[in-house]
């Protein structure tokens, strides 16, 4: 059997129903690291939505346009989400949808694509270079301030529920690996997947202070 | 990948914590979809369609990767025909002329001999072939003084 008709194989047994909600919910989440402009994670540049991208990581992965090599990465979800992350970080730069720091456009808008493996940069840590303009200065003082206030709220969101805010905590110093937290907690984690599934349920409450927060 | 080596902001952690469905079930993951007003069967419906899409055009892969290799047999022919006739069929022609003139014990043997023969180059054969074409035309004289 040929390497392409092994890859056929693996993508045509794939639970393709399970795999867009997986990354659709990814892509939706991811979203909210972007500060964009027009004010709300659902409605990215160029008109496109977590959806969109999601959809087209698949198409991508359908038609070769970023090859799946299934013995060198068996996870296709892994995969996928890696094509999500890249795609929004290259409409992130290419869009010019940044407030807190900048980059240099000339350097991303037409250069290769980051290939597997490769880091992918984060919008406000990694590319983001420290402020060199009063202006700069401004908008990352402005940004640092929106999150705080974010977090605030989220803290004030799940106040009263003790386990909720140690996760907060959590979060907060950076631990976002639900084994990790677990351990930071000293509980078993499915405690830490019950404790997702309560913060989901707070989505809508959540949405609002995220959409403040932009 | 490149692990962080700072500490993330607040924000980007709860991303990351909430983006991995891992240990979630699924209907907790289409309810949030769902409080983003997604419609979770017209998702499964798009993605159904481009996977029927990409599937067709994989399994038809086959006829593109077919139609390249025709072209490149075709122009490998394209560029024989430029060789002589006497040049590409004179493996034929050596077969022949050796058991023509030394009868079919030394077509044997010749085979024997010359076991590695599919290592030659076309140009060794064509020497080869012209010396035993001397070698001919030097015995048949004697034979004739015989």
């Amino acid at each position: 059997m040929g390497k392409e008709d092994e890859v056929l194989k693996h993508l045509e047994a794939a639970d393709w129903d399970d795999i867009i909600i997986k990354l659709t919910h990814y892509a939706r989440w991811r979203a909210w690291r972007y500060r964009w402009r027009v004010g709300n994670p659902d409605q990215l540049p160029s008109g496109k939505t977590p959806r969109d991208i999601a959809l087209n990581a698949i198409t991508k992965v359908w038609t070769g346009k970023r090859a799946w090599d299934p013995d060198k990465y068996p996870d296709l979800l892994a995969h996928l989400k890696w094509i999500v992350k890249s795609d929004m970080n290259h409409l992130f730069t290419s869009m010019g949808h940044m407030t807190g720091c900048r980059i240099n456009d000339s350097e991303n808008r037409d250069g290769p694509e980051i290939t597997y493996n490769e880091a992918i940069p984060d919008p406000a840590s990694d590319l983001c270079e420290p402020p060199q303009t009063p202006e700069e200065s401004l908008l990352a003082k402005e940004r640092t301030q929106h999150e705080e206030k974010a977090k605030q709220e989220l803290f004030a969101l799940v106040k009263g529920d003790e386990d909720l805010e140690l996760l907060l905590l959590c979060i907060d110093d950076g631990i976002d690996k639900p084994e990790l937290i677990a351990k930071e907690m000293g509980c078993d984690v499915t405690k830490i997947y019950t404790l997702k599934r309560k913060l989901l349920r707070k989505a809508s409450a959540i949405n609002k202070i995220m959409q403040q927060e932009q | 990948m490149v692990s962080d080596t700072k500490k993330k902001a607040f924000i980007e952690s709860f991303s990351d914590f909430m983006s991995d469905s891992e240990g979630l079930e699924q209907e907790d993951l289409i309810a949030d979809l769902k409080e983003q007003k997604m419609d979770v069967n017209q998702l499964k419906i798009d993605v159904a369609e481009v996977v029927k899409r990409g599937s067709e055009e994989r399994r038809l892969g086959w006829r593109r990767r077919a139609k390249q290799k025709i072209e490149a047999i075709e122009k490998l022919l394209g560029c024989a025909q430029v060789i002589p006739g006497s040049v590409i069929d004179v493996k034929d022609r050596i077969t022949a002329f050796i058991k023509d003139t030394y009868g079919p014990g030394a077509l044997d043997h010749a085979e024997a001999y010359f076991r590695n023969k599919g290592t030659l180059s076309e140009s060794d054969i064509k020497y080869l072939f012209e010396d035993l074409e001397q070698l001919e035309s030097l015995e048949k004289p004697s034979s004739k003084q015989d």
